[in-house]
């Protein structure tokens, strides 16, 4: 069994900040241990917030939310057990796999210890959700496929990363395919009909914004917070009341 | 709806305005009334401070770490901290920055 640990977090740009206390040398998972011969012993770490202290795999999850503005359906994936790579000055994504030169300083995906033609279920172009991997979460397009370890294991995407010098990690990606981002008049958009009638006032904002007709625009905008708030209403049941602080001048 | 329909909706064939806005308006729409929810999981590993957030995220809705508060191995939230712990523990505890290595 796994010992009780205590985190906290903290954003820094768009870096989430991971912190532990440091407990160590004392048991039991307490701040502190008590002995009649020795009385208190306080721990070495002196209880003081730390980078983590130990690896564990899957640690953190984080739940979010994102734009979401394509099609997809949770049933078409691929890809568990994957390696992410970065296409380094040489442009390699491991060792023994060389990647043509025009595919330098893009993200690759290389499926390992599972046989995946990616070619099977995408074409170049074709878009992709990667979900399981925090650098890559989101959209992507396909750039070539690669041979690593057989035909077409490898997926570049059309995807540059940001920091410099090659890495690569290991992780249990889900690649979606099936992706039909809003590109065009056909598009789908995935949300509740009540919903997109709510974006239809925000669109018309916007574009009397662009016009110059702040007061109508103003009007679409709050009918936009409005509709959605209504929406939101109506998941709840129950009376939705706000209690005055205890300091509230009444 | 359609992309069409709501062109017709707001009297605008500009596609590509149209569409941009619409993106937009999806994300104002995830700020406020949360539509779009996923989750990532991260390895935690020692001595290493920041992590990237999800590349796509709009909102961060929670953040669970697993034992926290627990030995059952549960994921639990995590309380956010006021200001920051003002020492850098470890040599690397900046990885991930890159730049400020």
């Amino acid at each position: 069994m796994a010992a009780s640990k205590e985190y906290a977090y903290f954003i820094k740009g768009n870096k989430l900040s991971l912190v532990e206390k440091d407990f160590s040398g004392t048991g039991s998972g307490l701040n502190y241990t008590y002995s009649a011969a020795d009385g208190i012993e306080l721990p070495s770490g002196g209880g003081t917030w730390k980078s983590p202290l130990t690896s564990v795999t899957n640690g953190i999850q984080i739940e979010y939310t994102h734009g979401g503005g394509y099609e997809f359906t949770y049933n078409s994936f691929v890809g568990y057990a994957a390696y992410v790579s970065l296409t380094d000055t040489n442009g390699t994504i491991a060792e023994s796999t060389i990647i043509g030169s025009s595919t330098k300083g893009l993200y690759a995906i290389a499926a390992e210890g599972i046989s995946i033609n990616w070619g099977t279920y995408l074409s170049i172009g074709d878009y992709i959700v990667v979900r399981g991997d925090s650098d890559l979460s989101g959209l992507h397009r396909i750039h070539s496929f690669e041979n690593y370890g057989g035909t077409n294991r490898a997926i570049v995407l059309d995807t540059r990363y940001p920091s410099s010098g090659a890495n690569q990690r290991q992780g249990s990606l889900r690649v979606y395919y099936d992706v039909k981002p809003l590109l065009d008049e056909d598009s789908e958009i995935q949300i509740p009909r009540y919903k997109a009638v709510a974006i239809s006032y925000y669109i018309k904002a916007r574009l009397l914004e662009d016009m110059g007709k702040l007061k109508e625009s103003e009007y679409f905008m709050a009918k936009f917070f409005k509709h959605l708030e209504r929406h939101d209403d109506a998941k709840v049941w129950s009376l939705r009341q706000v209690m005055p602080g205890g300091h509230a001048i009444r | 709806m359609k992309v069409s329909e709501l062109m017709e909706r707001v009297g605008s064939e500009e596609t590509g305005r149209v569409t941009a806005y619409l993106k937009d308006a999806l994300e104002e729409m995830n700020m406020t009334s949360p539509e779009h929810v996923t989750s990532v999981g991260i390895n935690i590993v020692a001595d290493q401070r920041y992590y990237d957030l999800p590349a796509d995220y709009v909102k961060i809705l929670d953040i669970r770490i697993k034992n926290h508060a627990n030995s059952s191995d549960e994921y639990r939230s995590i309380p956010r901290m006021i200001g920051e712990p003002p020492v850098e523990d470890a040599p690397d505890s900046h990885y991930g920055f890159g730049e400020l290595e």
